[in-house]
């Protein structure tokens, strides 16, 4: 007769009773993967020098009145923090891609896509006509 | 990890790196929702509309929070977590919108089919919403994650919400085509609220989405303006509740103003910048809490007065309709008796059943008088309670009032002299001619002529007649017994007589006078009484307008 009755009411409530528990173990995962794991990329902007590389050009402020150069770095968090810490300021090892990274990839400019891209003397910008090869360092060939 | 380029926040939410419209947007309207689900969930915790509602609340209520801390808080891990439930949320939005419109149309929860539909929607959004195929990775610079979201993911839980529109407006058109004429307003003013908050919520956050992804905004903040849907939706159930009663929730109008109020300058406190600005609201809010309180409290009571009065009106209509009915039976039934006993009478008197004794006549006579007496008492009584229920129809005509009072002074001069009481009449020269009925103004002219006969034992009784203001002024004035100033409160009310009445006229009904009112008040007219006090005789005065 309970048994009957406890049925009874799964049935009545039972989409509740399938969402709730559904989303605690969603909820259980998510925290696991990122919080506990770290189980994500992360991209940033790494240094550029612009003599030597094909780097993106940005500004440090609405106007434009400074200018920095940079490259897309996207690496695994658990290496990067690993490497850096917590934060990837002034961290050299966060530029590059280090054999033991799991998945590191830097992407350098390509005016071929409208990148805006700094010349080798680094102070002007411009959109060359001119394709460039992408050039990536892609340890374990996998491009964001 | 952090985004480096931005500073921490302090107390968990407050960034200066944010959009001012983020806190306007997000505060007031996770306020008004969490106080509205909260409130109806309390007041009727069993019903599955109410439990709905507050999901909903509760619902859009995590969605805005945690849209704040991924534009406020800097630690990816964080933001991560939180970012993975951004389509997961939006989906049981869309879901439960729609079983919310099921049960508010249907009142009843839907059929077990309709919740697998539901469940096998949801399911893609529920075992995808922690993986990769979700979310990959996240950007420090920007210190967001659009770069790495799944773009089918998040089409598809958008989507839901785009089908929820859909879905919903159906079911609203279906169910408006067969509905009464109060229930299809209901339906009008849910569709337009609930649609509204669907359109701006998911309209604002697919448009903020795809343009940030796109590279023509720089940032999300466009879905920001979508939350005020929010506020309309909860606007429009604000008025279905106080109009209609929805939900089971008597809410008054007042109750929600101040409310709403009281929420509105609460959220201002968490923008503004000033620590004046700050005081100064904060003393506004606090003054607000405690006048509204005390608002409500007031109207609340009020109310609750009303309705007590209201239910006890009630009751006394149906007590005063019972008693009439009673009335009108006993009445008829002792009218019954009467008028048998007075035809035993009458024969005896006329011989019908032979001759009898000068004493047997003499009782006779005696007996067929109390017969009439009695049904003259009652036929007051049924008149009164007719005149009450607005069963007597007058028969309104051109008369002329003077003629009425002269024939009634004619009719009555023998008793009254024979009582050796004087009778005279003051009848001033003038058109007396009026629209009433004639039947009913000589019976106001009678009692109240009677009635000073019956309480004057000496002296004399006047009759005055005379126009003032273009109005009938008709008087009757005695040396009788007077009135004193508490008798005159009860005068004129059903029953109401004086308190040495009874000793004069043991037949006193307290009906006479209340008759007089009840016609003259029919016609337009008043009727009042003067009298310097006890044994000092008394004046009843009648005011009829010459047209009604």
């Amino acid at each position: 007769m309970e048994i009957k009755k406890i049925s009874g009411h799964f049935r009545e409530h039972f989409f509740f009773y399938t969402l709730a528990p559904i989303v605690i173990v969603v909820g259980v995962f998510s925290f696991y993967r990122f919080m506990v794991n770290h189980d994500y990329l992360v991209s940033y902007e790494g240094s550029c020098g612009p003599s030597a590389e094909k780097c993106f050009l940005g500004c440090e402020d609405d106007a434009c009145t400074t200018e920095y150069y940079y490259t897309k770095i996207v690496k695994y968090e658990p290496d990067v923090y690993k490497e850096c810490g917590p934060d990837i300021t002034d961290c050299e090892a966060a530029n590059t891609c280090l054999p033991e990274d799991k998945e590191c990839s830097i992407t350098y400019c390509n005016p071929e896509t409208s990148d805006t891209c700094a010349t080798t003397q680094g102070n002007e910008q411009t959109k060359p006509t001119e394709a460039e090869p992408l050039q990536t360092n892609d340890i374990n060939n996998s491009n964001i | 990890m952090i985004c480096y380029l931005f500073p921490a926040p302090t107390y968990f939410f407050f960034s200066p790196d944010v959009p001012a419209i983020l806190y306007y947007a997000q505060i007031p309207a996770t306020l008004i929702a969490l106080l509205m689900g909260f409130y109806i969930f309390w007041n009727g915790k069993h019903l599955l509309l109410n439990r709905l509602l507050f999901s909903i609340s509760v619902l859009f209520s995590l969605w805005t929070i945690t849209t704040l801390i991924a534009w406020t808080n800097i630690h990816s891990d964080f933001i991560m977590f939180i970012w993975s439930f951004f389509s997961l949320i939006l989906g049981l939005i869309s879901i439960f919108c729609t079983y919310f419109i099921y049960v508010f149309l249907e009142k009843k929860s839907v059929s077990a089919r309709i919740k697998t539909i539901f469940l096998i929607l949801l399911a893609p959004l529920l075992f995808f919403a922690a993986t990769p195929f979700n979310l990959r990775g996240f950007n420090l610079t920007n210190c967001d994650a659009f770069d790495f979201e799944s773009t089918v993911f998040k089409t598809y839980g958008t989507s839901l919400g785009l089908l929820a529109m859909v879905w919903i407006l159906v079911l609203l058109i279906r169910k408006y085509r067969i509905a009464n004429a109060d229930f299809k307003k209901q339906i009008v003013l849910m569709g337009i609220g609930i649609e509204l908050f669907l359109f701006s919520f998911f309209g604002m956050e697919f448009l903020a989405t795809y343009l940030t992804k796109i590279g023509l905004l720089p940032d999300s903040q466009l879905e920001l303006y979508g939350l005020f849907g929010m506020v309309i939706f909860m606007i429009y159930i604000i008025i279905l509740i106080v109009k209609f009663g929805a939900f089971n929730i008597k809410l008054l109008a007042t109750q929600a103003l101040v409310w709403g109020l009281v929420a509105l300058i609460g959220s201002e406190f968490f923008f503004a910048k000033s620590r004046t600005t700050q005081a100064l609201i904060g003393i506004t809010f606090a003054a607000s809490l405690v006048v509204g309180y005390y608002l409500i409290k007031s109207v609340k009571k009020e109310i609750e007065q009303k309705e007590i009065m209201l239910k006890l009106n009630i009751e006394l209509k149906q007590s005063i309709k019972q008693r009439e009915s009673l009335v009108h039976l006993i009445t008829h039934k002792v009218k019954g008796s009467f008028t048998r006993t007075k035809f035993l009478f009458a024969g005896m008197l006329d011989g019908t059943f032979g001759e009898i004794s000068p004493e047997i006549k003499k009782r006779a006579k005696q007996g067929f008088d109390f017969d009439e007496g009695g049904i003259k008492t009652v036929d007051l009584v049924l008149n009164v309670s007719n005149m009450q229920n607005g069963l007597i129809k007058y028969n309104m005509k051109n008369l002329d009032f003077k003629e009425l009072v002269e024939q009634t002074i004619s009719e009555k001069r023998i008793p009254i002299e024979e009582k050796g009481l004087k009778l005279e009449a003051e009848v001033k020269p003038e058109n007396y001619s009026m629209v009433g009925d004639p039947i009913w103004l000589k019976e106001v002219v009678n009692n109240l002529i009677e009635n000073s006969f019956k309480y004057t034992k000496e002296g004399k009784i006047t009759v005055g007649l005379e126009k003032k203001d273009n109005k009938i002024l008709f008087s009757v004035k005695d040396t009788g017994v007077g009135i004193t100033e508490e008798d005159k409160q009860n005068l004129f009310k059903e029953g109401g007589r004086g308190a040495k009445s009874v000793e004069i006229n043991v037949d006193s009904t307290g009906y006479g006078l209340f008759t007089v009112k009840l016609i003259v008040e029919a016609h337009k007219g008043k009727v009042w009484v003067d009298s310097e006090g006890e044994g000092k005789g008394s004046q009843f005065y009648v005011e009829l307008p010459t047209t009604i």
